[in-house]
């Protein structure tokens, strides 16, 4: 089921939270809503399912306006940031209350209802704890039952918000890859909100980058990196260097994309090693340049010629690769 | 420093003989405020043997002042269960103009002096009252008549339930509701499989504290009772009549029924409260 957003405004009093919105959103797409604290996303995400209104603008589902459906008729599946799991009922409660809530011509039989929850809690592979109740699970666990309680409902549309955000960062990866899996079995439109750049990479096939109530830039995860709408997504999605030209120029530049050399070799500057990390297969160097405060980092691959022998303090020359220098304003 | 906060800090540190001192204390306090007077009362009661003890119970006032107690208790402690429930849902699941004024407005009977709530009846509803010309041509009577005893205990007992309720909801949040809204439940469904269930312990105690405060309530019911033997006395003010009259065992006697009551109310609270800490570990926190 395909989602447009359009022109959707929303303020809090005085504060614009987020300003003419517009977005679309195919069909079985998984699209990640990225940006720092603060920029709107679960503003945007409560708006697509009914929990907010917004002051201007209309959602659509599927072709159909669906702005002033109530909550309960727009059938979205939606994963709170803390899960939001109701905490007096047991994990197969849980499961089953979307089914339970149906009206009486709807509803299927408790027979009926037990097999389908726990096919359910097969699939997010915790059929085991179906008897426990929350506060006796970990983040991971509350985070797949949350997620099995949204889709027994069988939802167009699922919605996440910052789904792994309180996992450690190994369980967040299992999870993230899993999510990717599921989402393309069972058919859905999903809306993911993170302000992991490397989550939103790794999971999506679009990438919405917001600021301040406004969006940045949409495209391919490939895309946002290697053509950045502007210096905010560029910082933004992945560490980058400021290279001052002088006459307020200055250039982007990631660590990665930089050649080392320790002779003076053509068009390349010199700069004193400040740090040298080595980070498994690549090894991190951090140089200072003169004219500038800001440290220059660079990454190569752990056994390249330049890094033979080198110590800090000594003079290293590097040249960014590529990118256009850009004019402050 | 004082030595009281002396051995307080003492006692934190862990010197044990303070703490010792501190809790001997406490429970020589505890013995001294309240078992020795809980003594007394029964003992007196008990003065001239259990079948004096009995018949002054069971004397015909004293029945009756039960019966209106219990009707007093029977009809307020549910209309405040329902408002309690409504403002603190309204008050801590929505925002709106008026809001701390409605919670100042809930919390306004604690502030007030039972006797002034009482008169407060009397000048509306008394025969030289607002309302009392309009009340006596429709033969209506509620000051000195079981009305306006309801009426009195009604309002000393408002802030009871909602003022248990409303930082219990405020620090539940919305989410859970939320949730189930998301899964198709309608507002009742809500209410009812979530909301209820997240705040029965606190709903409990507020209406365990709510049906104490109606059994015992004293001055606001003693302005609009009246004080018709047999009719508009509840328990409390009989106990008054009767010591008034030296007629100290029957006083006695009646007032020990109350205490009965207080003590099962207070196994109640102990209870619901135990259940209250122990459920309400948010489940959705990490
Ligand atoms: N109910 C509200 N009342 C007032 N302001 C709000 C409300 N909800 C959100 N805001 C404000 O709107 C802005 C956007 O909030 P939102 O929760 O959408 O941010 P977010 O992008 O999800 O941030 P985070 O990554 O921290 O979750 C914030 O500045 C927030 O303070
Ligand atoms: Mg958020």
């Amino acid at each position: 089921m395909s989602i447009e957003i359009r022109n959707v405004s929303k303020n809090f009093n005085a504060f614009k939270a987020l300003d003419a919105i517009n977005l679309d959103i195919q069909s079985g797409e998984l699209v990640a809503l990225l940006g720092p604290s603060g920029c709107g996303k679960t503003t945007l995400l409560r708006i697509i399912a009914g929990l907010e209104t917004p002051d201007a603008g209309n959602i659509v589902f599927h072709g159909e306006d669906v702005s002033q459906h109530d909550v309960r008729d727009r059938n979205v599946g939606f994963v709170f940031q803390h899960y939001a799991l109701f905490r007096h009922m047991t994990v197969f409660d849980n499961v089953a209350f979307g089914l339970r809530m149906k009206p009486k011509g709807e509803r299927p039989g408790e027979q009926e209802i037990a097999e389908k929850v726990h096919e359910l809690l097969n699939m997010v592979q915790l059929d085991w704890l179906s008897d426990r109740y929350p506060e006796q699970l970990s983040g991971g666990q509350r985070q797949r039952i949350a997620l099995a309680r949204a889709l027994a409902v069988k939802p167009k549309i699922l919605l996440l918000d910052e789904p792994f955000g309180a996992l450690d960062a190994k369980v967040r990866k299992e999870l993230r890859r899993w999510l990717a899996r599921l989402h393309e079995e069972i058919n859905l439109t999903s809306v993911f909100v993170t302000h992991d750049q490397e989550e939103a990479m790794e999971v999506a096939d679009r990438i919405v980058v917001m600021n301040k109530g406004v969006i940045e830039q949409i495209g391919a995860p490939g895309e946002v990196y290697e053509k950045p709408a502007s210096d905010f997504v560029y910082h933004f999605l992945g560490d980058s260097n400021r290279l001052h030209l002088g006459d307020d120029r200055h250039l982007l530049f990631r660590p990665h994309e930089v050649s080392l050399s320790r002779e003076a070799v053509e068009e390349h500057r010199a700069a004193e090693v400040r740090d040298i990390r080595p980070l498994g297969a690549i090894t991190r160097v951090t140089l200072k340049v003169d004219g500038q405060d800001e440290l220059i980092e660079a990454e190569v691959v752990k056994d390249h010629d330049s890094l033979t022998g080198l110590a800090r303090g000594e003079v290293l020359y590097f040249k960014p690769k590529a990118r256009q220098p850009i004019v402050h304003g | 420093m004082t030595s009281a906060t002396l051995t307080v800090a003492a006692a934190r540190r862990g010197n044990p003989w303070a703490r010792r001192a501190l809790i001997l204390a406490a429970w020589l306090a505890f013995a001294l405020f309240l078992l020795l007077p809980l003594f007394v009362v029964l003992s007196e009661a008990l003065k001239q043997g259990l079948g004096t003890f009995v018949d002054a119970i069971l004397e015909p006032d004293a029945l009756s002042a039960l019966k209106l107690t219990v009707l007093a208790v029977l009809i307020s402690v549910p209309l405040n269960l329902v408002f309690g429930v409504a403002a603190a849902w309204c008050v801590s699941k929505f925002e709106f103009r008026g809001k701390s004024l409605l919670v100042t407005l809930i919390d306004l009977p604690f502030s007030v002096s039972p006797v002034i709530a009482g008169l407060i009846y009397v000048l509306l509803f008394g025969a030289q009252g607002y309302f009392g010309e309009w009340l006596s041509d429709h033969d209506i009577q509620i000051v000195f008549a079981v009305p306006g005893i309801v009426l009195a205990t009604l309002f000393v007992t408002v802030p009871f339930v909602a003022r248990e309720l409303i930082p219990l909801m405020q620090e539940q949040g919305t989410q859970e509701e939320e949730a189930a809204r998301l899964l198709g439940a309608n507002g009742w469904q809500m209410f009812w499989h979530v909301t209820l269930p997240n705040i029965r312990w606190g709903l409990i105690y507020g209406v365990v504290l709510c049906t104490a405060r109606a059994m015992g309530e004293f001055g606001a019911v003693s302005v609009v009772s009246g004080h018709i033997r047999g009719v508009t006395n509840t328990l409390p003010l009989h106990v008054e009549i009767l010591y008034n009259e030296y007629n100290h065992v029957a006083a006695f006697s009646v007032a020990s029924l109350l205490l009965l009551l207080a003590l099962v109310i207070l196994l109640l609270k102990q209870w619901s409260e135990s259940r209250m800490s122990r459920l309400n570990t948010p489940a959705d926190e990490e």
